[in-house]
């Protein structure tokens, strides 16, 4: 922990650890303190300019600006979440399999990979959204589809580096049995590669499902997904600015946030780095 | 008290081929080491010692044992494709490996002091999470000169130097008491103070816990001193076995005299100590004809085109020199 608190250099770093921090309690407690339900439609204060009532104004049919954040932190942030632990799961089982089985099987993967990469996720979204109805869960289901190849191909890579070590030579000669060297050997050195992975896609995952919400194929009005109220609230951007900023804003604020963090656990992480921080005088 | 003891591992005429290549790069090595005897294997670069000792157990993943009988403690082992699963089953209970290189031995994000447990664990079935083999790890890092064992078991091998990793590596294979340690080339990474020191560790453990040492090293120096029996190994082929104390008292086979000229020692100048001139065949020569016959001094033409003979295991030293050079008096 002491160790972590370390990893900041600069205010930059600091205050995006505070702003992720902050979003992420506002994900998980966020609808409590919202001041009204983010669907509830009320005519009389549509299109409301923000006010102590509605501290973020209302949006076109009187919806609480505000309340919509705070329950689309949930929305946005749960799903961004779904897909990396999907991702995760399905990218690092193919990787790891074939770097440990290596030879025609390996190859074959990795180029079904390399050509499933080609599809832009985009596309892929739009597919599912004519097949399956736009939806949310279609456009995680998408993203899940379109992203795995990139965590199979990474792990794939590292644990093909770790493999190539001595001291998973070592653990043969110990007579180590494979469930083992892939969970005590394998797993805990590839988790620094793959943490900084996660970090850097959190944004980019985010900013994918906004963006296929936006387009329409994501979450659906009145849902309050934050690319979906973008959307929603973009005819009236003339009129009532804060609909679209306050989302907007929710989303850049995100997605640098754990930008500088993906960036600065890459800084204090990365492999190459940390050897020569930890090949000094080392006694015993 | 050495002769009459059954010898531990056997080598009987052992050829290893890559998988893919055709040519056997190592062939008809034919030696055995007994309980407790410290055996060296000394070769230049790339004559194949290293190759055959990962291959003979198993932990070669681009070689075989393409002919010969392996035999470790009077088992013979299995031939062709069920050789590696055996010589696996000997791994981490009757044959211990220490490989080469201290800095990258050891899993960088696990404890010291799991890494041992898990060992013991392995070999033993001992649980690893117990007081008792805890208190086992502590006493094996105590044994090999680790100061502070209660401070170092709960730390990361990137907190320790070279010779202490080199230690914790021994402590690891240690631990599971086995009765051969195959080390390769423990020192080459260390300087020369923390290389004797060791070496001397190996040797005490062999004494105090009837342990056959297979070292493994291009250090002639240390290894004369060190070990009962030196194997000299050039082109993949076996030339010579010398009781380590006949070196520099007897003619030894021209190619093991040659090696030893090369050491720089005290007491001798720079203009005497020699290189072997030419360079060295790699691995892969085969059997036919002496491998050294190209720089050996004494080479006849019947060294270029005679088969080279096999030990028959049976002495305690053996020369392949076609020649006759080095065999015993």
């Amino acid at each position: 922990m002491r160790r972590l608190l370390s990893y900041p250099r600069s205010t930059i770093e600091w205050s995006a650890v505070v702003v992720a921090c902050l979003i992420v309690l506002m994900a998980l407690f966020g609808r409590w303190f919202a001041p009204f339900d983010a669907l509830q439609i009320d005519f009389r204060n549509k299109l409301k300019a923000p006010s102590f009532v509605h501290l973020l104004g209302t949006d076109e049919t009187g919806r609480d600006v505000l309340s919509r954040l705070l329950f689309g932190a949930q929305l946005t942030l749960s799903s961004t979440l779904t897909v990396l632990v999907i991702v995760v799961l399905i990218g690092c089982t193919i990787g790891l399999f074939s770097a440990l089985i290596g030879g025609a099987i390996d190859n074959l993967l990795m180029r079904l990979a390399d050509i499933w990469l080609g599809f832009p996720p985009l596309i892929l979204a739009l597919g599912f959204a004519s097949a399956l109805g736009a939806s949310l869960e279609a456009a995680i289901l998408a993203l899940v589809l379109s992203w795995w190849p990139n965590y199979a191909r990474l792990t794939r890579m590292v644990a093909s580096d770790i493999l190539a070590r001595k001291f998973i030579a070592s653990a043969d000669a110990l007579g180590v049995p494979l469930t083992r060297k892939i969970f005590a050997y394998l797993i805990p050195n590839a988790f620094d590669v793959m943490i900084v992975q996660v970090s850097l896609d959190v944004s980019a995952v985010m900013l994918a499902i906004s963006g296929l919400s936006f387009i329409g194929v994501g979450a659906q009005i009145p849902a309050p997904e934050w690319g979906a109220m973008i959307a929603d609230g973009r005819s009236y951007v003339s009129k009532a600015w804060w609909i679209v900023s306050a989302p907007g804003l929710m989303i850049f604020l995100t997605a640098v946030s754990f930008n500088i963090i993906g960036d600065m656990l890459r800084r204090e992480l990365d492999p190459t780095l940390r050897r020569d921080r930890r090949e000094g005088p080392a006694g015993a | 008290m050495l002769e009459a003891a059954a010898p531990l591992l056997e080598l009987d005429d052992v050829s290893v081929a890559l998988n893919d290549g055709a040519r056997p790069m190592v062939s008809g090595i034919s030696l055995s080491i007994r309980p407790r005897e410290v055996f060296g294997v000394v070769g230049e670069s790339g004559s194949g010692k290293t190759l055959l000792a990962r291959t003979i157990f198993g932990l070669h993943d681009e070689a075989h044992v393409a002919g010969g009988r392996i035999s470790f403690n009077g088992e013979e082992l299995p031939q062709h494709g069920r050789h590696r699963a055996a010589a696996a089953k000997l791994l981490g209970h009757d044959v211990g490996f220490v490989p080469q290189d201290p800095f990258s031995s050891l899993n960088p994000s696990m404890r010291v002091g799991k890494q041992i447990t898990e060992a013991l664990y392995l070999a033993k079935g001992m649980p690893m999470h117990a007081a008792q083999t805890r208190e086992r790890a502590i006493g094996v890092l105590a044994e090999v000169g680790i100061p502070e064992p209660e401070l170092a078991f709960n730390q990361f091998p990137d907190q320790f130097s070279g010779g202490m990793r080199q230690r914790i590596v021994f402590a690891i294979a240690l631990s599971q008491e086995p009765k051969l340690l195959v080390a390769d080339e423990p020192t080459t990474a260390l300087d020369a103070i923390t290389q004797r020191r060791v070496i001397e560790l190996i040797l005490e453990r062999s004494r105090t816990h009837n342990l056959a040492v297979l070292l493994i090293t291009h250090n002639l120096e240390l290894l004369r001193q060190s070990v009962d029996r030196i194997a000299v190994l050039y082109g993949g082929q076996l030339h010579n076995i010398v009781k380590s104390a006949d070196v520099g008292q007897r003619p030894l086979h021209p190619y093991t005299e040659a090696l030893f000229a090369c050491i720089p020692s005290k007491g001798r100048t720079l203009a005497e100590i020699r290189s072997i001139p030419g360079e060295p065949v790699g691995a892969g020569f085969g059997t036919t004809g002496c491998a050294f016959a190209s720089r050996c001094g004494f080479a006849v033409e019947t060294c270029r085109t005679a088969r080279l003979p096999l030990n028959d295991g049976k002495g305690e030293s053996f020369s392949a020199c076609l020649l006759g050079r080095g065999a015993e008096p």
